[in-house]
């Protein structure tokens, strides 16, 4: 019989015999042997439970010892479940009193402000990228292709997440304080369609050198929206799940 | 036993609906979380007991447990809700037991709940005085569970005294089965050295056994 691999030596025998007579299992191995055979718990190979086994069947003070740990184990199973005294239903006093909100409350607000915020901002910034725009007006295809990008981000940030059942400000009919401001001709946007033909408007003259000032407002407000888009995702990220 | 078609059903049906009151209170409803509360408030309190072994104290701890599990209940994403409950309850238990050490002068030492044995194993025909002497070892167990160290009283309670399966306690614990598997088998050995070294609780663990083992040839064993 080979006793050597699986069976460790019992601390209380520490003898180191040839014949395996002065060998016993270790505490350990019994443990498991017994969660194996009383509750059918995966922790033991089916070696080492076979040659646990074996050992035991001719060993009766490893015997003994595996009553015991079940003896253990059945004194542990009979410590009854008490009854609390009270109850732990939460009311919403309890839960005001310790700090929390709902959490579908805590959930809506995570994605909400960054959303309404990077809308609210690229819509400033568009007004005034227009307003510049109208203010320069170099007919140059440049100047289109930034209208545009402005145009676009201002846009698809509140139409994609009007879908999250909150409302931000609207274009172009809400913002008439800007509108009334930059006089802008409302048939040039927002249809997508003019995206690529810019209007010719009524030229003036004034210097052309703003329209870096556009590239850098229209790209800061591209931004902005696109920071509302990855925010909530990202915030979720961080708080996976337990 | 497996194989038991109505209470498969019911389990089946039981785990729907504690899906459904998860969802419920994940939109905010106090009232889908609170009966969450009343299916675990009883296991969590008794975890708690065991692990930090003192009944006011346990009744905190599962207070703070269904306030805490409540304000991260966003974070539950599907699972066993019970182990993610008692995750929470052993995580808090760790935080009062590490209070404790800083104030070395809260007993330990003193049942602060009145021991008693349940039914399940000897309690047919067993006389007035053999009960007794059950209701002494008990108490003595208590005891003994709390010197075992933390970790170790931990995986014994959750497997021995509530009976959860090892994954169940790997998930709670988010330790591997080998660590659930040594933990236990030293809190084990432990306890039964320590029922041994009282020379009363040893005679009173010796008869305890013998008779577990006369109950167990005569009848089967309960699992």
């Amino acid at each position: 019989m080979n006793e050597r691999d699986p069976l460790g030596s019992n601390g209380a025998s520490g003898g180191q015999g040839t014949n395996g007579a002065d060998r016993h299992l270790d505490v350990e191995l019994l443990s498991a042997y017994r969660d194996r055979a009383a509750r059918g718990d995966d922790v033991l190979d089916p070696i080492a439970y076979a040659a646990a086994g074996a050992h035991l069947s001719g060993c009766e003070r490893c015997r003994a010892t595996l009553r015991e740990l079940d003896a253990t184990v059945a004194l542990l199973r009979d410590l009854p479940q008490l009854a609390p005294r009270r109850s732990f239903i939460l009311t919403p006093e309890l839960i005001a009193a310790a700090g929390g909100r709902a959490p579908r409350e805590r959930r809506r607000f995570a994605w909400v402000w960054p959303v309404r915020w990077a809308s609210a901002v690229a819509a400033l910034l568009f007004a005034l990228t227009v307003g510049l725009d109208r203010g320069a007006a170099p007919p140059q295809p440049t100047t289109g292709v930034v209208l545009s990008t402005a145009a676009t981000a201002a846009i698809t940030a509140p139409a994609t997440f009007s879908t999250l059942t909150f409302s931000t400000p609207t274009f172009p009919d809400d913002t008439p304080p800007v509108w009334a401001f930059s006089s802008f001709t409302p048939t040039v946007y927002p249809t997508p369609t003019a995206v690529p033909t810019p209007t010719p408007a009524p030229v003036r003259t004034t210097t052309a050198d703003l329209w870096p000032v556009e590239v850098f407002l229209g790209s800061l407000a591209s931004i902005l929206a696109l920071f509302g888009f990855a925010l909530p995702p990202l915030l979720r990220r961080r708080h996976p799940a337990a | 036993m497996a194989g038991d078609p109505p209470a498969d059903d019911r389990a089946r049906e039981e785990a729907r609906e504690e899906e459904r009151l998860v969802v419920e209170a994940q939109r905010g409803s106090i009232d889908a979380f609170n009966r969450l509360v009343r299916r675990y408030e009883r296991q969590v309190y008794n975890v708690a007991l065991r692990i930090v072994g003192q009944a006011d104290l346990a009744e905190d701890v599962t207070q703070d447990t269904f306030l805490l599990a409540y304000k991260s209940l966003h974070q539950f994403r599907g699972g066993i809700f019970r182990a993610w409950l008692l995750r929470i309850a052993t995580n808090r238990c760790y935080d009062e037991l590490r209070r404790r050490q800083r104030r070395p002068a809260d007993s330990f030492e003193e049942l602060t709940f009145e021991p008693r044995v349940e039914w399940s194993t000897l309690a047919a025909g067993e006389e007035p005085e053999a009960r007794a002497e059950r209701l002494e070892l008990a108490g003595a167990l208590e005891l003994a569970l709390r010197q075992l160290p933390d970790d170790q009283r931990a995986v014994v309670v959750l497997s021995d005294v509530q009976g959860y399966s090892y994954d169940e306690i790997a998930a709670i614990t988010g330790v591997s089965l080998g660590t659930i598997k040594s933990r236990l088998s030293r809190g084990r050995g432990r306890l039964r050295d320590l029922l041994r070294q009282n020379p009363r609780h040893r005679e009173l663990f010796a008869r305890y056994w013998r008779r577990y083992d006369e109950e167990k040839q005569g009848e089967g064993r309960p699992s």
